[in-house]
């Protein structure tokens, strides 16, 4: 073989089946059993992490500028669930304010929530006599899936890992056989 | 979950890891580089270190420039990379239960401008800047500094786009250490868009985000930057070219840059104005697209006008490699080399006309839709030809599967899969039905990934050795290809199939009866992202621990024929820099010649009296089907007169193509009789039943009589039904008789074979 074709040919002819199951086919479902590992791990691990920092739960409202919300508040338009501030529970409330001076007008809404349903809706919220159109933009729901997803998704990986690193290891014994002035299988 | 952090941390992570197998590779690398010891030995000085800095931030040097642009693209695309695994994971539950429906609002916007913007068209100008003036025999581009200006304002310009995200973090990092006040409230009030990357009106004029501005100053800026380099490049080719290369010498490649330098020329600075457009809208109350004094419409219409010719700014270049690459590795020069560079032009020129296209559910007036629909299903036939072109160079050739051949092939397969389904989409009742569906979203990623990022991977496997002087681990490209085609195939086949289920696209929410289909594509997109580490691995590692190149002719290119300009260039500077021989193999052939069983001459062969005959073979069709149609026409005149057949079938015909009357039916169904039903019969007489000819035409029209019994009919029932049914068939024997006998009679007369 010429050192031109060494580099560009597909495959030398005196490769066995073995070797190329070896080369190929061991990395190929390597890989795979990674991405399912990834994808499983990550659901199963940030199950466990999502509670356990308090990441989810809180949904997210968005109060919509007293501009903005002239267009709920046409004759013609839907008819929304009204509220003064006073009428609203203490965490609906707080997050009503920290998101009138949060420049981004939203806020996670931290403890009860007995308007869920109207908020999702979405309500007018009367303050100082202005109205402001609320409503939930994010749910921020718990992940519910099986825990175990966690440990399977990594042991998946770690078997992926060996399954990619076959070749040089295979090499590498190889090597060693040689080496130590045995006839190689 | 803090996407902002998380983002940044796996971008972060990426690139730490990308230095330390730079570092890795570095300490291994002991072999000889063309004969002289290969330590490329960093020297970490601060004189070094500003030197170096200022080299690379001064360089007009076109390679080096070329090295900026690619550097940079990848970067781009490790980022937008980061962000479609982010949005993949989202999917793998039906709730929004990840990130938050915000965050993947964000991320699909972000990904889609990312990518579009910042990492394709940088690359293709990298490798273009490279390659094209050692291609054309320039000894640089026309205008060296404008080169480098062109790159410089990129940097600048996605940080403007995708400042949202440090900014995010930074924000967060202030709150976190109780931060507040005006600096506080600018980073914290920045964040990513939530618009889509088409940025439609009325929602991103109303969106109160002001990193919306900076994103549109950004993309200005990209647009200023991307048109800066067209114009060297289309000045370049044009008058920097060497003096024996005319434009019938020019590569594949540099026609295929300099068309889409063209299409940037006009499609850019369309953006440029909309974009300010629309930024004056946001900031300065003017109603260029407010429903109040202007039209939010007016927006999709400017932005797709630039849009639609952008999906060939990114694909030509693409294109161009495959036009380019392919031969090499088939032993056969490209077939059709005119027709291709004609296809290319002719992409070039149609991609403006069918913007329309992508707002077939806007409303727009139906009689202009048909038109587009029209002229969409039209731009099919260039990349059509293309393909052909391309099989057809691979027919017969002497194929080396190598990394670069797999991901072409594979090309062509996922080509062919995203323009069919891209056909199906030009045509506007199935549009309306699945333009809010995954099914554009797996049709169109079947192209940008099927054949844009495939070619780059094959580019630089194939460039590789010019580029750092070094051989890849082959094993692992050869691998690595195989990997990114499943992968690809998976996540974005599975894409359709659910557009197909009508599952609409854009939602971080959807129905659970879809998750499995979510999570085949989200293992498949990671297994992209693998492929692409692996990619990034080889890259790194091979470049100091690589096997050194010992011959310019890599590719056993010299056997063929096909050593190109830049490997003669590559050979000269080896002998040059290393006192590397030049090598010259035993045998050699042409690529192209007319010795049967050498290059591709068959094919050739009998092409050529072929494209003296067919216009005559088409002549002799379309006067036999005047013939045969006129003689229809009697009988169903007769059918029209027993009352067995409605002449409003004909109105229903012009209806079809936004017209009305039974006289424009009647010219469509005359010109579908001269043209298209007689070059099937020219085409398929051969292959039809029956001896002699008139048997053939007769077995012909009696199998077309179902489709036409089936369009024209109007409700006939009972005895009626059954006079039609007999008409129609007693029609079309005529028409078969006509065509038949006339497309005999002409054929023979000009002797040529039907």
């Amino acid at each position: 073989m010429t050192g031109d074709e060494r580099y560009s040919s597909p495959l030398s002819e005196d490769e066995s089946t073995g070797s190329v199951v070896l080369t190929y086919g061991a990395p190929f479902l390597g890989t795979l059993l990674v991405a399912v590992g990834l994808a499983g791990g990550t659901l199963g691990g940030y199950a466990i992490a999502q509670s356990e920092l308090g990441l989810c739960g809180n949904p997210t409202i968005v109060v919509y500028s007293p501009a903005e919300t002239a267009q709920y508040t046409n004759p013609g338009g839907p008819t929304l669930e009204r509220f003064s501030a006073a009428e609203l529970t203490a965490g609906e409330r707080h997050a009503f304010e920290e998101a009138l001076r949060s420049p981004r007008q939203v806020a996670d809404v931290r403890s009860e929530f007995v308007h869920r349903d109207a908020f999702r809706r979405g309500v007018l919220v009367t303050t100082g006599g202005t109205a402001r159109y609320v409503t939930i933009s994010s749910t921020n729901p718990c992940l519910s899936v099986d825990p175990l997803l966690f440990p399977l998704g990594v042991v998946a990986i770690l078997l992926g890992i060996l399954g990619i690193l076959t070749p040089p290891l295979y090499r590498k014994l190889l090597e060693r056989e040689e080496r130590a002035g045995r006839t190689p299988r | 979950m803090n996407r902002a952090v998380i983002e940044l941390s796996i971008f972060g992570t990426v690139l730490c890891s990308c230095w330390l197998v730079f570092w890795l590779s570095r300490r291994r690398a002991t072999q000889p580089d063309g004969g002289y010891q290969s330590t490329r030995e960093i020297d970490v000085d601060l004189e070094t270190l500003k030197q170096t800095v200022i080299h690379w931030t001064t360089t007009t040097n076109h390679r080096e420039v070329g090295i900026l642009y690619i550097l940079f693209g990848t970067f781009a695309a490790l980022w937008g990379g980061v962000e479609a695994m982010m949005m993949r994971t989202e999917l793998l539950t039906p709730s929004a239960d990840i990130w938050s429906v915000e965050t993947y609002n964000a991320l699909f916007t972000s990904h889609g401008i990312t990518m579009l913007f910042f990492f394709v068209t940088p690359v293709f100008f990298g490798i273009a800047n490279y390659f094209v003036p050692l291609l054309i025999g320039a000894d640089d581009m026309a205008f060296p500094r404008l080169n480098a200006i062109g790159f410089w304002l990129l940097p600048p310009s996605l940080l403007l786009a995708r400042g949202g995200l440090p900014a995010q973090v930074v924000g967060q990092f202030l709150r976190l250490f109780g931060v507040h006040g005006d600096l506080f409230r600018f980073f914290w009030t920045l964040q990513e868009p939530e618009l889509g990357w088409t940025l439609y009106t009325p929602l991103s004029i109303q969106s109160p985000n002001p990193q919306v501005n900076f994103l549109l100053l950004g993309l200005h800026l990209s647009g200023i930057a991307t048109t800066l380099g067209a114009i060297n490049f289309i000045v370049t080719i044009a008058y920097e070219r060497g003096n024996e290369i005319g434009w019938e010498h020019l590569d594949i490649f540099v026609w295929n840059i300099l068309t889409t330098s063209g299409i940037i020329l006009f499609a850019f600075p369309l953006l440029g104005s909309a974009v300010i457009m629309l930024l004056l809208d946001r900031n300065f109350a003017t109603t260029f697209f407010t429903p109040d004094g202007g039209d939010p419409i007016l927006w999709q219409h400017l932005f797709w006008f630039f849009g639609h010719p952008e999906v060939y700014i990114i694909f030509l270049p693409a294109a161009g490699l495959m036009s380019f690459i392919l031969p090499k590795f088939t032993g056969r020069k490209l077939f059709g080399f005119t027709f291709v560079v004609y296809s290319t032009l002719g992409i070039g020129v149609l991609s403006f006309g069918v913007w329309a296209h992508h707002m077939f559910t806007t409303g727009i007036d139906p009689q202009i839709r048909a038109s587009f629909m029209a002229v969409s299903i039209a731009i099919a036939i260039p990349s059509a030809i293309k393909v052909f072109n391309w099989i057809t160079t691979i027919w017969s050739g002497n194929i080396r599967l190598s990394a670069p051949m797999v991901l072409c092939i594979s090309s062509i397969g996922m080509f062919v899969v995203g323009g069919v389904t891209g056909v199906f989409l030009a045509t506007i009742p199935v549009d309306i039905f699945y333009h809010g569906t995954y099914y554009v979203v797996g049709h169109f990623h079947m192209i940008i990934m099927g054949i844009i990022p495939f070619m780059m991977f094959a580019a630089s496997y194939y460039w590789y050795p010019i580029l750092t002087g070094r051989l890849y681990d082959r094993q692992l490209a050869l691998f690595q290809s195989l990997l990114l085609v499943f992968g690809s195939v998976i996540t974005f086949g599975t894409l359709i199939v659910m557009g197909l289920l009508a599952l609409p696209r854009r939602y971080a929410v959807y129905p659970p009866e879809f998750a499995p289909f979510q999570r085949v594509a989200t293992v498949g997109a990671f297994l992209i992202g693998l492929s692409v580490l692996l990619w990034l691995y080889n890259m790194l590692w091979s470049y100091w621990s690589g096997e050194p190149v010992r011959t310019a002719d890599v590719w056993g290119l010299k056997r063929t024929q096909q050593f190109t300009r830049e490997w003669q260039w590559f050979e000269g500077r080896l002998e040059e820099r290393y006192g590397v021989e030049p090598t010259e193999p035993e045998i050699t052939r042409p690529s192209s010649t007319t010795v049967p069983g050498e290059g591709s001459p068959t094919v050739l062969r009998s092409v050529e009296p072929l494209l003296r005959t067919v216009p005559r073979i088409a002549f002799a069709a379309g006067i036999g089907g005047l013939v045969g149609t006129t003689l229809m026409s009697g009988v169903l005149f007769t059918a029209t007169i027993l009352g067995i057949f409605d002449l409003s079938s004909f109105s229903e015909l012009a209806e079809l193509v936004g017209a009305r009357g039974v006289s424009v039916g009647y010219l469509l169904f005359l010109a579908g009789g001269m043209t298209t039903w007689a070059l099937l019969f020219a085409v398929f007489a051969e292959y039809l039943p029956g001896r002699p000819r008139i048997i053939t035409g007769l077995a012909y029209a009696t199998i077309i009589s179902v489709g036409f019994a089936l369009a024209f009919y109007t409700g006939q029932t009972g005895l009626q039904l059954l006079g039609y049914v007999v008409f129609v068939l007693i029609a079309h024997w005529f028409y078969g008789f006509g065509l038949a006998v006339t497309f005999q009679y002409l054929s023979s007369r000009w002797q040529v074979e039907g």
